[in-house]
This record gives structure tokens, C-alpha cells and sequence, in this order.
């Protein structure tokens, strides 16, 4: 089901009806009876796929749980009897057990996300080396990727990590876990929750309230804003200028890719905004995706506020595991040794963050565009590791002020733009593409003879207004939102009747610069990851 | 309680405004005329006046010219044809001008598209727009029988932004009651550069159109006959001209020709297919008298509604039509060779 639809709207409606009216103790049941009905109507093919995330998931948490449960009982009524080394040699046994439970469950659902999202990457490549020797690999995998497959595979992954190392409970009720995978809003495109997080909201009674319905629904209406009006609208262009690239000044090319960022944003948090503003109305706190992330002083920074809860995972489940791992510590200490303080200081952060920017790269999709994106990424954060002592230096010698606002802008400039040309890397074509729209913005110097040479959409004044607001209506947002919410801010400023105004207006801008734009009712960008 | 009463209050108050705003900008929609189907008022200002009409959709609404017609025959003629119009639309047009006016011919077109046309499949911008043209309570009638539910939200989409646009017009000081596109209900069509530049007999048969006739369709054109006989008027079905290209690429046009003389042979009505008129590619040039493969331009519609006359006339004074006309399609003769 598209969330752009009408459809959608009935939907939305119909369960806000059920979900306030069944008593509070079936308030999840409803929620799960409208993310399976939700997730069979985008294909049942892919329910047995789900099924299978949520019911190995839950199985083997029962089994760690169970055998840490019985282990710490054991040890608990034999204290006195056994000795340390005994106690020792138990403890790890059973570590060993629940390990190898753990790593069976994630080496199946890892493998199933491998055999969907890979399969055809993996046989182009095979291809490709087959054709060095005269021969050929055929792709005639014909197979459709479950809906949402990267996503609730990290989020459920995410469960099992947390109750193998104690941070969470497994969770008895199977279809409780079942919700927890298949919960409709955060599905498609997250956020990527912790079981800790989201079950507490999920499970716990929901009153119908003034406040989180005005101003859930409020971020309901700005995020279908964002998505139809902004980023459906600069698609279009963005599209063209990616797909012909070759046929446009660098100028142009440039600018194509400073309206992916904003296309792409728009796109990105416009979804989130309509999916925290559903969970509000619910009365449900779905995590937050994005922190103003183009306002960002460094790389890092910036992954820190854009897709946070994917930064989040990579970080709890794959860089800490790494860097604090004893290979990779005994690592350290040997380059400490042999090649300096510095450089085995900063030498297991740095593999691991190699690591977790490479799997960041292919989460996002199977080519060496993302790959080299992911790589590009983490070269950035890398660098800025290593350089922080002598920036430090340089900064003071330059007697540059941290909180100077000139110093402040150009970072947050310089952050914007290189997040922008990293961003279009895989997003071209292939990365022989996206390098060659590199190469355009710096080697093609001709200047565009008219506007329309230079924006497409000028020549038809609808879209070039609807970008024009859109973007600087975000942009003004996002000003005001460092000093808090603008909902908030709206509500204390504003008086109630033009309030309502206000959304009214912003329906309309909807429906008159949106719906055109989504004449395909366009879809989600992320929705294909 | 006191949450939900301010919810409802808070829903209420948006949808009122919503409501009350889509209002004002339907009524700037409708009752400015500035889209170019729109012609409810000019319409209303010949009531009376009209003897001829030409109904139809595209083929008819860029290929009839009432001027031409009115110049040759006399009389007042008009082209109450429109885009994508269904045989429903065209049979809720002419009842409403066939009561306000003393019609004597009624000049339906129909192709071989009119008859599979699938509303369903095809959406509903052809309502759409005869929506636009109806007024009071014949558009609402035609709303209500003509448009399922879940077609309701383009209807309001449609009529929303339109009357947005009207507001920006009327801002802009553009907003018009009077549509000033169409001719007497005709939309001169201009002529491009058609893409047909090739050989017809390269093309010849390598088509097939669609023969699922649509039942509604069928039962609309037997209500427009029998509507014409109850009003006294007389219904004549033409067929009007294509290109070249275009009648010599699909390989089964007869099947329609065969239908509507089989038809028309029931209704008691002529059938003329001016794709079968012998003189067709003598005084229709694909390139220069086409805006596309299948739509007349303005000089292709003058020369078209003449030769249209010129038919009426000599069937007015009762001369056999049968020579100027092919039998059928296989009978036709494409020439060796014919090079646009």
C-alpha cells in the first residue's frame, strides 16, 4: 500500500478508530492485526520471510535467555560447592552455548537479507570473472525482496545482541516479538529500534489525548508536505539531470546534486515525519531519525544526525564489538609498541570503523557505488581522527574560536557540501557514473545561456514555486528548531483558530503542488533499501 | 472526555475551513470558464439557435468547423464535441441541447476506439472535464450516476486545483467568464511535425486494434439514437479522417466499419467512414493537415468540414453517395509506394 494514497489516509483512520475504541489491554493486538494486514498487502510472498525473522528471533532468545536463567540458578544454589575455576568453566561453557545459539540465528537471517539483497551483485560479479576465462554466469534469479528485509533483520538482530548480552529480556510472547519486527509505521524505512525502546511504547495502554493527536497530526501534515511537494517535485530534475548528466554545463550538474540533498531530505525525513506523527497520535515515541543533520560541523557529526538510528546500530552492534574486541585491542597494544603511541592508539577505532562503513555501504545496496560511498564515508571520519591533534594545533596558531559564528558556517558549508558529493556518488548509476558526475562539476565550465538551460522546471512556474517555498519553508523549520520544537513554538505564538489555518494551507499546498508531482504517487527512496 | 471533545472540535474546525475554501474554489472553477473545454455559457447563449450539431471526442472536437459548415449550408452549427468524452457523456450532452434547441442534424463521430473505450481502464479525465462543462443540476445528476466512490477523490482533486488555478488567475487579472479557446465549440488544432515519415505500405497491417466492444458503450449510442428520433432530429454517424498511416496500419478497421453499417442499417441512420472517401488522400495531406496521427489540424478541419458539407448537400438532394466512397478497407487503394 502506498502511503501517498487515500488509501493509506482510510487506513490510518480506520486504525485510529479500532485502536482507541478496543479496550487498552487489545491495544497491541490491533496494532499487530494492522502491520500483518499492512504488510500482506504489499505481497504475501513476503510474510513467510517475516514470519521466519520474527520466530527465529524469538526461539533463540528464549533458548539464551532460558540457559542464562538456568545457569545463573544453577551457580546461585551451588555456590558454596563449586569452586572459582569450576564457576569459571560453567560460565564460560554456557557462553559458548548461547554463542553458538546466537550465531546460528544470525547467520540464518543474515542469510536470507544476503540471498535477497545480494544475489544478483554477487552473480554480476561472478559474471565479470567468469568473463575473463570466456565463460558466463547467468542471472535468472527471479525472486522479489521481501518488503523492508534490511530493516526489521537489523532490528530484530538488534533484540537478539541485547538479550544475549543482558541488556534485555527475551520477550515470552511470540507475537509480541512479531509486532516488535512487523510494527507497519517503521517497517519500510525505520527507524531501527531497540527492544527496550519500542516495547515499553508498544505494550503499554494508550489514551486518546488532545495534545499528542494535534501535534502528532500537525507532523503528520508537514511530512506528507515534505515528501509530496518538496522532494516528488525535485525528483523529477534530479532524475534527469542524474540519468543525462553528459548533456548538462557542471553548473547545472552541481546544482542537480545540491537538489538530490534537499530531494533526498525532504524524501528521507518526510517519511519519518508522517510515521512519528501516526505513533504520536497513537501515543507512541518512535525513535527519531533526524537532528537538523545539515547543520553539521564534521562528517561524523553529521552521521550522528541523519538515519541516527542506523548510526546508532552500526555503532552498538558492529563498531564496539570490533573495536573493543581482544584481537583488535592485542592489535593496538602490538602497533603501540612497534609503530607508536599514536598510531596503536587510533589503529582498532580505525578497523573498525573501515569495517562498519563498508557493511554501512552494502546495507544500503548491492553495487560499488555504495561500497565506495560507505568506503568515502568512512575515509572522511578516519581522516578527521587522525587530524584532530595536529587541527588542534593549527586551529590555535590561527587563533580560530570554536564558537565564532563565521568559523561555525563555513564548517557547517564545507560539512554540507561534502555530505552532498558523497551522497551522489552511488546514486547516478553505476560508480563509473558517479565518478563521471564528479568529473562534470569540475571540468565542464560553460555557463548556462538561460535559466530555463539551468533549472528545466523554470519554463512551468507551478513546480519552480513549489520548490522555491518547499525548500525555504524546511529551511526556516529547521533554523527555529535549534531552539526547540516548532510545533511547540507555534502553539505558544500562534493563536488556535490560525493555527489550524496555518495546516489548512499547507493541505492545500499539498494538494495542489503534490499531487501532480506524485503522479506516481512517487515512491520512497529508502523504501529500497 | 474533555480530549476528545477538544479533538473533535480541533478535526471539526479543520474540516470546516477545508470545506468552506474547496467551496469557493469549485465555484471559481466552475463558474469561470477559462479551461478550454469549458463552454457552458456560450452554450446557454445559443439556446435556440442551433440547427446542426457535431458530437464527439478529439477526433471530432479538432476536425469539425461549424464555421465552414454554416458558410456551405447555412444554418448554425456546433461542435459540442470534447476530449475523451464517453458515449454516456456525448448522450447527456445532446439530451440537454436537443431540449433547448431546434436541432435538425446530429452529427455523432464515431471511431474504432468509441466502441472498446473502457472507463475503468482509460480513468475518468473524460468526465472530468464534462463535469466542467454541465452546470446546476445536470452536473451534479451526471456526478452522481457517472462517478463511483472511489473516483471521489480525484473529482475533488480535480475540481480544487482547478479552482486554485482560477484564484491565481483571478489575481493575476486573467480570470475569464467566457471561454475564448473554442470556435462555436471547435478547438483549432495546430499542425506539428508529424512523426509519420515513412513508407505507409512498410506499415501496412502491422497493428491490431482492440475488438472488445464495451456493452455501455453500445447501449448509450442506441439512447442517443432514439433520443434523436424522439426529438426530431437526424442522427448520422461519421467516421472522421486519419492519416494515411494510421487507416493503413491497423489491420482490422473493417470489423468497426462492418459494425456501425451493420448498426446503422438497424437504427434506420447513415454511416459515413471519411477514411473510405475516395478523395481522402488527394485533399488530406498526413503532413500538413494533422496534429498528430489521428487528430485534424485547423486547416486539416477546414478542408475536412467542407468536404462534410459537400456530402450533406448531395445527400440533402438525394444523389447516390455509394460511388464517392470505398466499400471497405481491403478496397481500398493505397497506391504502390506512397511516400510522405
Amino acid at each position: 500500500m502506498s502511503i501517498l494514497s487515500v488509501s493509506f489516509l482510510l487506513f490510518i483512520l480506520g486504525l485510529c478508530l479500532v485502536y482507541f475504541l478496543v479496550p487498552k489491554r487489545f491495544q497491541w493486538w490491533v496494532l499487530l492485526a494492522f502491520s500483518l494486514g499492512f504488510y500482506a498487502l504489499g505481497g504475501l510472498l513476503s510474510l513467510p520471510w517475516l514470519l521466519l525473522t520474527a520466530l527465529s528471533a524469538w526461539a533463540t532468545a528464549r533458548y539464551i535467555q532460558d540457559r542464562a536463567d538456568a545457569e545463573k540458578a544453577f551457580l546461585a544454589a551451588h555456590k558454596a560447592e563449586l569452586s572459582k575455576e569450576e564457576r569459571s568453566a560453567r560460565k564460560a561453557k554456557g557462553k559458548k552455548t548461547r554463542r553458538r545459539a546466537l550465531t546460528l540465528c544470525i547467520l540464518l537471517n543474515v542469510g536470507v537479507l544476503c540471498v535477497f539483497k545480494y544475489v544478483h551483485f554477487l552473480l554480476a560479479q561472478a559474471n565479470a570473472l567468469a568473463g575473463l576465462f570466456g565463460g558466463e554466469v547467468r542471472d535468472s534469479v527471479r525472486w522479489i525482496v521481501p518488503l523492508g528485509v534490511s530493516f526489521y533483520t537489523f532490528q530484530t538482530l538488534g533484540y537478539l545482541c541485547d538479550v544475549y548480552w543482558g541488556k534485555a529480556k527475551a520477550e515470552r510472547n511470540p507475537l509480541k516479538l512479531l509486532l516488535f519486527t512487523s510494527f507497519f509505521p517503521q517497517i519500510t524505512q525505520g527507524p531501527i529500534s531497540a527492544w527496550n525502546d519500542l516495547s515499553a511504547q508498544l505494550f503499554a495502554p494508550h489514551s486518546l489525548d488532545y495534545d499528542s493527536f494535534s501535534l502528532g497530526a500537525q507532523r503528520l501534515i508537514w511530512g506528507f508536505f515534505k515528501k509530496m511537494v518538496a522532494a516528488n517535485i525535485l525528483s523529477g530534475y534530479v532524475s534527469d539531470v542524474f540519468a543525462n548528466y553528459g548533456s548538462y554545463s557542471g553548473l547545472a550538474t552541481f546544482l542537480g546534486a545540491l537538489c538530490y540533498a534537499a530531494q533526498i531530505y525532504a524524501d528521507f525525513s518526510g517519511y519519518m515525519d508522517i510515521m512519528c506523527g501516526l505513533c504520536q497520535i497513537l501515543g507512541i515515541r518512535l525513535t527519531e531519525n533526524f537532528e537538523r543533520p545539515y547543520f553539521s560541523k564534521s562528517v561524523a557529526e553529521y552521521w550522528r544526525r541523519w538515519h541516527m538510528s542506523l548510526g546508532v546500530w552500526f555503532k552498538n552492534y558492529v563498531y564496539y564489538p570490533i573495536a573493543v574486541s581482544k584481537w583488535n585491542q592485542r592489535l593496538g597494544k602490538w602497533a603501540k609498541k612497534r609503530l607508536g603511541k599514536a598510531f596503536g592508539n587510533y589503529l582498532p577505532a580505525t578497523l573498525a570503523l573501515v569495517v562498519t562503513w563498508l557493511a554501512t555501504g552494502l546495507w544500503h545496496g548491492a553495487s560499488w557505488g555504495y561500497i565506495a560511498w560507505g568506503g568515502v564515508n568512512g575515509l572522511f571520519i578516519i581522516f578527521s581522527m587522525w587530524m584532530e591533534g595536529p587541527y588542534a594545533k593549527w586551529k590555535k596558531a590561527l587563533r580560530i574560536r570554536e564558537s565564532a559564528w563565521l568559523w561555525r558556517a563555513f564548517q557547517v558549508g564545507r560539512t554540507f557540501l561534502l555530505v552532498t558529493f558523497i551522497k551522489v556518488l552511488p546514486e547516478v548509476g553505476s560508480l563509473r557514473d558517479g565518478l563521471g558526475l564528479w568529473k562534470r562539476i569540475f571540468t565542464e565550465h560553460s555557463l548556462p545561456h538561460s535559466l530555463s538551460e539551468l533549472l528545466p522546471f523554470v519554463g512551468d512556474r507551478r513546480p519552480l514555486l513549489a520548490v522555491l517555498f518547499s525548500v525555504g519553508l524546511m529551511f526556516l523549520v529547521s533554523l527555529l528548531q535549534r531552539k526547540g520544537s516548532v510545533r511547540a513554538l507555534l502553539r505558544r505564538r500562534v493563536p488556535y483558530l490560525l493555527r489550524i489555518c496555518v495546516f489548512v494551507f499547507l493541505f492545500f499546498l499539498i494538494l495542489y503542488f503534490g499531487v501532480p508531482a506524485s503522479g506516481g504517487l512517487g515512491d520512497f527512496i529508502y523504501a529500497q533499501y | 472526555m474533555h480530549s476528545i471533545k477538544k479533538i473533535l472540535k480541533t478535526a471539526g474546525l479543520f474540516l470546516l475551513l477545508t470545506a468552506l475554501l474547496s467551496t469557493g474554489l469549485a465555484a471559481l472553477y466552475f463558474r469561470g470558464e477559462c479551461f478550454l473545454y469549458q463552454d457552458a455559457r456560450e452554450r446557454e447563449a445559443l439556446s435556440g439557435s442551433v440547427t446542426t450539431l457535431g458530437c464527439g471526442s478529439s477526433n471530432m472536437y479538432f476536425g469539425f468547423r461549424p464555421d465552414v459548415m454554416d458558410a456551405a449550408l447555412g444554418g448554425r452549427s456546433y461542435n459540442l464535441s470534447g476530449l475523451l468524452v464517453s458515449m454516456g457523456g456525448r448522450l447527456e450532452l445532446l439530451r440537454l441541447e436537443l431540449a433547448r434547441n431546434p436541432v435538425r442534424t446530429v452529427l455523432l463521430e464515431v471511431s474504432a476506439e468509441t466502441l472498446v473505450r473502457d472507463r475503468a481502464e482509460e480513468g475518468p479525465e473524460g468526465d472530468l472535464q464534462l463535469l466542467g462543462r454541465l452546470e446546476g443540476k445536470e452536473r451534479l445528476s451526471f456526478f452522481l450516476h457517472n462517478f463511483p466512490l472511489s473516483e471521489y477523490p480525484a473529482v475533488y482533486y480535480d475540481v480544487v486545483s482547478k479552482g486554485i488555478d482560477n484564484a491565481l488567475r483571478l489575481l493575476e487579472g486573467s480570470y475569464q467568464t467566457r471561454n475564448e479557446f473554442l470556435r462555436d465549440g471547435y478547438y483549432p488544432n495546430a499542425q506539428k511535425d508529424v512523426y509519420i515519415s515513412t513508407w505507409v505500405l512498410d506499415n501496412y497491417h502491422t497493428a491490431t486494434l482492440s475488438t472488445a466492444i464495451r456493452p455501455e458503450n453500445v447501449e448509450a449510442l442506441k439512447q442517443i439514437a432514439a433520443l434523436c428520433r424522439e426529438q426530431g432530429a437526424e442522427l448520422i454517424l461519421i467516421n472522421t479522417p486519419k492519416t494515411e498511416f494510421y487507416d493503413a496500419r491497423y489491420d482490422n478497421l473493417d470489423y468497426f466499419r462492418a459494425w456501425y453499417t451493420g448498426f446503422a442499417a438497424a437504427e434506420h441512420i447513415d454511416y459515413y467512414d471519411f477514411n473510405l472517401y475516395r478523395q481522402k488522400h488527394k485533399l488530406l495531406d498526413d503532413q500538413q493537415h494533422f496534429g498528430d496521427e489521428t487528430h485534424l489540424s485547423d486547416s486539416g478541419a477546414a478542408i475536412f468540414t467542407g468536404f462534410l458539407a459537400e456530402i450533406l448537400s448531395a445527400r440533402a438532394e438525394g444523389r447516390n453517395l455509394e460511388p464517392l466512397f470505398y466499400l471497405d478497407y481491403e478496397a481500398r487503394d493505397w497506391g504502390v509506394g506512397y511516400l510522405y
